[in-house]
């Protein structure tokens, strides 16, 4: 929300199109059916109003007129429709959870279904068949560190759905368990709880799925946990003259005997 | 008597002689010379106002002035004199008040420090003419030299305020008045030490009008003017200041504000010049200018040049704020537009912030050398730009905020509607938190984080464009991916998002990842109904990952990787694919490289085959190390009918796999005639003279033997029309078996050498265009043979350079056996055969006891013996035993 208000406060016209308008003319424009109306209460002055409109059949174009001015002129239409959403799961809060700040996350698991599972235990009690903190690359604990930060205040880029379906979003099924064990500050010893989300492979460079059973809501990863999942579940097995392995050949089948 | 006469005379003379020697003095001094020591007596005895003066010689002239030659003024009790000249001049009248005017020449005043073992001069050359004017004192024309400034001064003090301002004594209260001002001395030494527009300046001339009318009260007049002013923080040139003031509590309290006009000022760092600037300084007091203030001011300033950048007209107000900076804010003329300005700046730590907000050009706000760098941009109208600036003490780290939104945009000559940017740069990063674009119904938003601290940078970005439309703005790289293969309509888009991440130094690409959906686009002149893909890499490391292409019906899926090396060789070390189709022999075609697509312009199918290929490509030119490496596995399957040189296979399908020099068609099967076929294939190169070598082996069963016969022809270039009937007759019967083996040359079959054996089963084999010839010659023999039945014909043969040769062919019916030796030249068709007949030879020996006794009686198995000469097509036979009956069919 707070974007939306700093977004508005810095709306601009591309175009100065009427000064005056006859009602006709804000008809013809459809001004009497806005495609778009905008209300802003303020506490002690009256309410701006902006209008967005576009004539019949003109998809290219958007008008606006805002408070009581009379004039009307023309906005991006692409970016100012993006910017005044009408699904109101943009308006949602997109902080699923947001845990105490004494809350200690104590293990991170990855477990793809195509793939043996990627096991953190961050208070360095790692078993043997664990990885070892002290074995990551820079990168992977700078991963890590994000993964952390995320469950103890996960936050998404935007909600798809408010229903969660186990298999998967639409056809998009889940192929990684993301599994957190918080030990929360409770009494002297603490209590453990475990969060889990469901991920599905990285669709593209900017978009990857999640879903939450716990919160019944599908989802996009922001960002930053897109990037810091695939420091760990990235599947791009590099040939071996990128990685200096020998190289392997097709074997031949024996030649044909001739007389 | 007499004493009273002589007295009288003494008198007299006395005068006589006094006016003589008055006379004399006149006439040789020009003046009447005073007694030195006891007017120095008298004046030290009557101070006034309690200073003293001593000369070194007094001189009164008919005149009636005074002259007091090398005066010093003493303040009561301090041996040091506060001011010497070189001669001191009053003017006395007969009136109550004797003194009219006092002229002080070559006159130096010196501090009043009665601590100080030496005094010191505060003013030189001090000339200056003093009068009383009623209850006042004048000074006129008072010129005065401090170091190097010319001090000139006017003033009008009046007796009591006078008297007060010298006696900090109240007289009536004799008690110390601590409202009266300092001594004058210690305040006008104080003002002119603590100036730096004095002692920092070049030629700096002063005036100042003092009108003192209460001692509470002084009211002065300043102006002030030098040709240069040189300070560690700015310079200024031409400087003119005025201002009046009031001294109050020894210090100077401006009454109005100060007006100033300067041809140049310029800050030293940052280095910013203000031309032809004049304004005013609403200060109260010198306080005011400090490094940790700086009082209000306006002022208008015609340029204002900061290194490359240059406004006009600018007008600039200062507020000092609550916090010791100083508020500025105003509006200018400059790159090419106007502007709004607003900023702080804390003077003492020389940190600050400047906002800039207006329509202008912001192109010219880059460098020369950027500019170059950069793509031409101009715009129709001006742009909306809001710039804010800040920087730190010592205007270090210097950061910025810039929000441009350019409007009908031209970049070289590709145009935008909107481009809108948000950036933000510090010391060591630069973020643009979002660069958008549309363009029609093309759009493109990017965000990118570069951060020297970090040593890395990030890149996003996502919209829908037609990249093709952007090579003139774009790298070469770019122009090189996007040519003319590529082909956009109206109806094209193009949808995709992307992530970068990488190292700045030394630049690296570690990370990059992106996805693309494109409809209805061509390419290479496929059109591609819609398809997608991820990019997706790190460093040199690129892969084309999950493409999937429509085009109509057909598709392509697949993933194809490049690998690099930093090595500075552009092109991929390798490149594999790992593809799967469904495309059109047509599609392929156009796809594939030029010279591969000549091999495909012999097939024509109305299908798509289904093609799936795996291969790796080394770039053995560059890398010798990977030479032999390349492989091809190429599985071709189509169910549908395949036309090769117009031979028609029902089905076809085959393994390919291709290594080094070596290819090798395996599981080769194909329908080609209503028979079925297999095969395998070898191509390689011959270990002997490295020419690419042969090995075949085909099986065909029971195809059908008219159109086979023709398909083969087709296939050795012999197209003509046939003549028979039964040509290209797939109902004809007749099916053809065969199988060989041979190697040989792979561009010329002829010299193959092998062998295979094939056989032919058909109930009208005499009919069949081999035998023809041969029909219609025992068709007229008195034997009558028209009933002759033949139905299959077998044989074995061998290939060697250009031959078949049959040992034997054997053409067989219910009762007839015929027998061929010979050769068949493949390249020319001709034929060199020797063809017995046995008319009953086919008959079972069961069925035929006297077989054996008419092999040696029967004269015809001598007589039928013929020699087969011509061609295949044109076949010239004779009897071996009638050389004059010579046919020529």
């Amino acid at each position: 929300m707070s974007n939306l208000l700093s977004d508005l406060n810095q709306l601009r016209a591309i175009e100065f199109v009427m000064d005056a308008p006859s009602p006709s003319e804000l008809g013809q424009l459809r001004f009497n059916t806005p495609r778009r109306k905008l209300q802003v209460e303020f506490p002690d002055s009256d309410p701006l109003i902006l209008l967005l409109a576009h004539p019949e059949g003109e998809e290219t174009r958007l008008f606006a007129q805002a408070g009581q001015a009379p004039f009307v002129y023309e906005v991006e239409r692409r970016s100012m429709l993006e910017l005044l959403n009408l699904n109101p799961l943009h308006y949602r809060n997109r902080v699923l959870e947001q845990l105490p700040t004494s809350a200690e996350v104590i293990q991170i698991s990855l477990k793809p279904n195509d793939r043996e599972p990627i096991v953190f235990n961050l208070d360095d009690s790692a078993s043997e068949n664990l990885n070892s903190l002290k074995d990551l690359s820079p990168d992977q604990t700078n991963a890590l560190k994000i993964l952390t930060e995320f469950f103890k205040r996960f936050e998404i880029k935007n909600y798809l759905s408010t229903r969660f379906d186990p298999e998967g979003y639409e056809s998009t099924p889940w192929q990684v368990d993301l599994i957190a064990t918080i030990l929360l500050p409770d009494g002297n010893s603490g209590r453990e709880i475990t969060r889990r989300y469901r991920i599905t492979d990285r669709l593209s460079g900017m978009r990857q799925i999640g879903g939450s059973p716990e919160h019944d809501c599908a989802f996009e990863l922001k960002q930053e946990l897109i990037d810091a999942l695939y420091v760990f579940l990235e599947d791009m097995p590099k040939p071996p003259e990128a990685t200096g392995d020998p190289i392997e050949t097709p074997s031949l089948p024996a030649l044909i005997q001739t007389p | 008597m007499r004493w009273g006469i002589f007295c009288l005379n003494l008198l007299l003379v006395s005068i006589l002689s006094f006016q003589c020697f008055l006379g004399f003095c006149i006439v040789v001094y020009g003046c009447i010379p005073l007694p030195t020591q006891a007017i120095n007596e008298w004046f030290k005895k009557n101070p006034f106002m309690e200073h003293s003066i001593e000369g070194e010689a007094y001189e009164f002239s008919l005149s009636g002035n005074l002259k007091i030659v090398a005066p010093k003024l003493f303040k009561a009790n301090d041996p040091n004199s506060i001011l010497e000249a070189s001669h001191l001049r009053i003017a006395l009248q007969p009136k109550s008040n004797p003194i009219s005017k006092i002229d002080i020449f070559g006159g130096t005043l010196f501090s009043n420090n009665p601590e100080a073992d030496q005094a010191n001069p505060i003013l030189n050359e001090i000339n200056l003419s003093l009068f009383l004017h009623r209850d006042s004192l004048l000074i006129d024309s008072f010129y005065a030299q401090y170091q190097n400034l010319r001090l000139r001064t006017t003033a009008q003090v009046s007796l009591p305020a006078l008297e007060k301002l010298l006696n900090l004594k109240d007289p009536e209260t004799n008690h110390t008045d601590v409202t009266a001002p300092l001594d004058p001395l210690t305040l006008l030494e104080n003002a002119l030490q603590s100036q730096p527009l004095i002692t920092q300046s070049k030629q700096p001339y002063l005036f100042l009008d003092l009108n003192i009318e209460d001692a509470t009260d002084p009211s002065l007049r300043i102006q002030f003017n030098c040709r240069a002013l040189e300070d560690t923080k700015f310079q200024a040139q031409r400087l003119n200041l005025e201002t009046t003031a009031e001294l109050r509590d020894g210090a100077l309290h401006f009454t109005k504000p100060i007006h100033f006009e300067v041809e140049a000022f310029t800050t030293k760092d940052p280095h910013i010049l203000f031309k032809q600037c004049r304004g005013r300084i609403l200060a109260t007091s010198l306080n005011e200018f400090s490094n940790n203030g700086w009082p209000p001011a306006a002022f208008h300033s015609e340029v204002i040049r900061y290194e490359a950048y240059k406004l006009k007209q600018a007008t600039l107000q200062t507020e000092p704020t609550s916090d010791a900076s100083l508020k500025f804010f105003g509006y200018a003329r400059g790159l090419d537009g106007m502007f709004a300005l607003t900023g702080r700046l804390l003077q003492d730590e020389l940190s600050g912030e400047l906002e800039i907000e207006g329509l202008l050009d912001p192109s010219l706000l880059l460098t020369e050398s950027l500019q170059a760098s950069l793509p031409t941009i101009s715009s129709s109208e001006n742009s909306f730009c809001k710039f804010r600036f800040s920087w730190e003490a010592g205007f270090q780290n210097p950061t910025s905020d810039i929000n441009i939104h350019f409007r009908k945009t031209n970049i070289e000559a590709t145009h935008f509607d909107t481009l809108r940017l948000n950036a933000s740069h510090s010391g060591n990063s630069l973020k643009v938190d979002s660069l958008y674009f549309s363009r029609g119904n093309q759009w493109l938003n990017l965000s990118f984080e570069k951060d020297d601290a970090q040593n890395q940078y990030r890149l996003e970005t996502y919209g829908s464009v037609i990249p093709k439309e952007y090579n003139a703005i774009m790298p070469g790289w770019w122009k090189r991916i996007f040519n003319e293969r590529f082909e956009f309509n109206s109806d094209s888009q193009v949808y995709g998002d992307c992530i970068i991440r990488g190292k700045n130094t030394p630049f690296s690409t570690d990370l990059y990842f992106g996805k693309f959906n494109v409809q209805a686009i061509t390419y290479q002149n496929v059109p591609l109904t819609q398809g997608s893909l991820i990019l997706r890499g790190r460093n040199l490391y690129t892969e084309i990952h999950k493409l999937d292409a429509y085009s109509d019906s057909d598709w392509l899926r697949g993933s194809i990787q490049f690998t690099g090396f930093p090595d500075g060789i552009l092109n991929s070390a390798s490149i594999r694919y790992d593809l799967e189709s469904r495309l059109s022999l047509s599609k392929i075609e156009k796809l594939i490289p030029s010279n591969l697509s000549i091999t495909l312009e012999s097939f024509e199918s109305a299908h798509a085959p289904l093609l799936t290929a795996k291969a790796a490509y080394f770039n053995q030119e560059d890398y010798p190390q990977y030479t032999g490496l390349s492989y091809l596995l190429l599985s071709a399957q189509s169910d549908a009918s395949v036309i090769y040189k117009g031979v028609q296979f029902d089905s076809l399908n085959f393994d390919l796999k291709a290594h080094r020099d070596r290819v090798s068609i395996r599981d080769f099967d194909f329908s080609l005639a209503g028979g079925d076929g297999t095969g395998r294939i070898d191509q390689y190169k011959h270990d002997s003279n490295e020419e690419l070598w042969t090995r075949l082996e085909l099986n065909l069963h029971r195809a059908n033997y008219e159109s086979t016969r023709a398909l083969v022809k087709q296939l050795a270039g012999n197209s003509e029309k046939e003549s028979n009937e039964n040509a290209n007759d797939p109902e004809a019967p007749g099916f053809l078996s065969a199988n060989f083996v041979s190697e040989g040359p792979a561009n010329d079959f002829f010299k193959h050498t092998g062998w295979g054996k094939f056989s032919l089963d058909s109930p009208e084999l005499a009919k069949i265009q081999l035998l023809g010839p041969l029909s219609m010659i025992l068709e007229i023999t008195p034997l009558n043979f028209t009933s002759l039945k033949l139905n299959q014909m077998s044989g074995a043969f061998a290939i060697d350079t250009g031959f078949l040769k049959f040992s034997p062919l054997l053409i067989l019916g219910p009762q007839t056996k015929m027998e061929a030796n010979g050769t068949l030249q493949l390249e020319d068709q001709s034929l060199d055969m020797v063809l017995g007949i046995d008319l009953i030879g086919n008959v079972s020996e069961q069925l035929n006891p006297f077989k054996r006794i008419t092999e040696v009686l029967n004269p015809l198995n001598y007589l039928m013996q013929f020699k087969v000469g011509g061609t295949l097509e044109n076949q010239k036979i004779r009897s071996i035993y009638d050389p004059r009956n010579i046919l020529s069919l």
